[in-house]
Formats: structure tokens, C-alpha cells, sequence
């Protein structure tokens, strides 16, 4: 990776730029589109330091600006774009290079699979599973990045992932 | 045209076999968060996300000087 501006910089992308961009991929569902978001997120983040109080995690201040730039691209490309359904579906991640063909397809394909399920769930739902899939994030954290209480994130997680099995079963 | 039909057949038996096993992995997660981590781990950011930044940075201007500056080092 190439040097940012410095070294403390470049440790802050690399902790954490995985779990943005993953983040951004399945809410954008496009990885053009997520490339962009990471850039920005991170330009922003890099422009803001000096406003990080520390009173949340770092990780939490990331994705806070992460859900608020996803949420404004998201915004903007519905007002220029007329969707169909189709279209809506599947763009995907970036197996790793080491990965054998077969392995790279089982990726894609689970990949997709994912997206085209989160595609299927509200926002809310979508957002929650992605966040608890960090085990960085804390459920405190987790219900101050979504405004509500931690126990209202305990009581939608638990239908969140009964939405999404039952959608991954039926579509897949 | 034979060796492509087989070729086809290979590669439609390959597809096919590589789905049953994204079936089968999705399947072995208890919950789906797990099948999140287990995709988020699989999925590198891009290269050009961090040489693209780095030129953004060098194109930032520096930062402003606050207006007392001015008169300081006078």
C-alpha cells in the first residue's frame, strides 16, 4: 500500500479499511460504487481527525461516517436512476488473488447470494447484521450508530436473522 | 465439436459443483452474521482504493492558519 500522509495514516487505513469496505459493498451492492464510498469515507476521516473525541471506538467513528455518505449515494443515485428489479441485484467482492479458479466462482457465488438476500431485507434489518457482524462493535455501539437502544437491537436482530434465513432460503 | 460439448459438460459440472458447495458452506453458519464474517474475510479491498486516496491526500490543501497566527510572528 502506497504511504498516506502518515504513518498513523496508513495504520488507520489498514486496520480498518477491510470492514469499511465490506460494509459499503453490501449497502451499495455495487463494488464500483463501494470503492468510491471507501475512498471518500476515509478522505473524510483522514480531513476530520482532529474531530474524533474518542468517545466511541475508532471503528465506530468510521462506520458512522460510512452509513451517512452510504446513505447519501444511495439517496442520489435513486433520484438519477430509475431501477428495475434486476438491476438492483448483485455486484461483488474481490477474491483474493491466491484463491484457485473454483474457489474464486464458490466466492463469487456465495457473494452474490448474500447480496441478493440483504437486497431482500429493509435497510434496518440490512444495516443491523452488518454492523453485528463486526465483533469489534459493541451492541452499545451498535444501537448509538443505529439510534435506538441496545435492547431494541437485540429484539430486531433477533427477526433481522430470521428474515434473512428464510430469504436466503426461498430465493437460493 | 465434440471436445466442446465435453469441454461445456466440464465446465456446467464445475458451475454446478461449486454452487452446491457455496450451498453447503452457507448452510454450516449458525447464524447469519457468520456467513457475513466468513464473506468480509473473503473480500479484499481493492489496490486502487489506497493509491487513489494517497494522491487525494497530496492534493489536499494544507491546513489554515488560524487568524491569531498572523500576528504572532510579527
Amino acid at each position: 500500500m502506497p504511504n498516506l500522509a502518515s504513518d498513523e495514516l496508513t495504520a488507520l487505513y489498514q486496520e480498518h479499511s477491510r470492514e469499511i469496505y465490506y460494509l459499503t459493498l453490501r449497502l451499495l451492492g455495487d463494488s464500483q460504487r463501494a470503492e468510491d464510498a471507501t475512498h471518500d469515507v476515509f478522505l473524510k476521516a483522514f480531513r476530520k481527525w482532529s474531530d474524533f473525541r474518542g468517545d466511541s471506538s475508532c471503528r465506530a467513528w468510521l462506520y458512522r461516517i460510512a452509513i451517512n455518505h452510504c446513505s447519501n449515494m444511495r439517496q442520489s443515485w435513486h433520484n438519477r436512476h430509475v431501477f428495475t428489479a434486476e438491476d438492483d441485484v448483485v455486484e461483488n467482492n474481490a477474491p483474493l488473488v491466491t484463491d484457485s479458479p473454483l474457489r474464486v466462482l464458490e466466492i463469487k457465488e456465495l457473494g452474490n447470494r448474500i447480496q441478493k438476500t440483504l437486497d431482500g431485507l429493509s435497510e434496518e434489518y440490512r444495516l443491523l447484521l452488518l454492523l453485528v457482524a463486526d465483533k469489534e462493535l459493541s451492541y452499545e455501539e451498535i444501537a448509538t450508530l443505529t439510534d435506538q437502544t441496545p435492547d431494541a437491537v437485540r429484539g430486531k436482530l433477533h427477526r433481522a436473522r430470521k428474515a434473512f434465513a428464510a430469504k436466503f432460503q426461498r430465493d437460493n | 465439436m465434440k471436445y466442446e460439448k465435453k469441454f461445456s459438460q466440464e465446465e456446467q459440472r464445475q458451475v454446478s459443483e461449486s454452487q452446491t458447495q457455496a450451498n453447503q458452506t452457507i448452510h454450516e453458519f449458525a447464524l447469519p452474521e457468520d456467513a457475513l464474517r466468513f464473506d468480509a474475510k473473503q473480500t479484499a479491498v481493492p489496490e486502487r482504493v489506497a493509491e487513489r486516496l494517497s494522491r487525494s491526500l497530496q492534493r489536499l490543501p494544507p491546513p489554515a492558519r488560524p487568524w491569531w497566527a498572523f500576528w504572532k510572528r510579527k
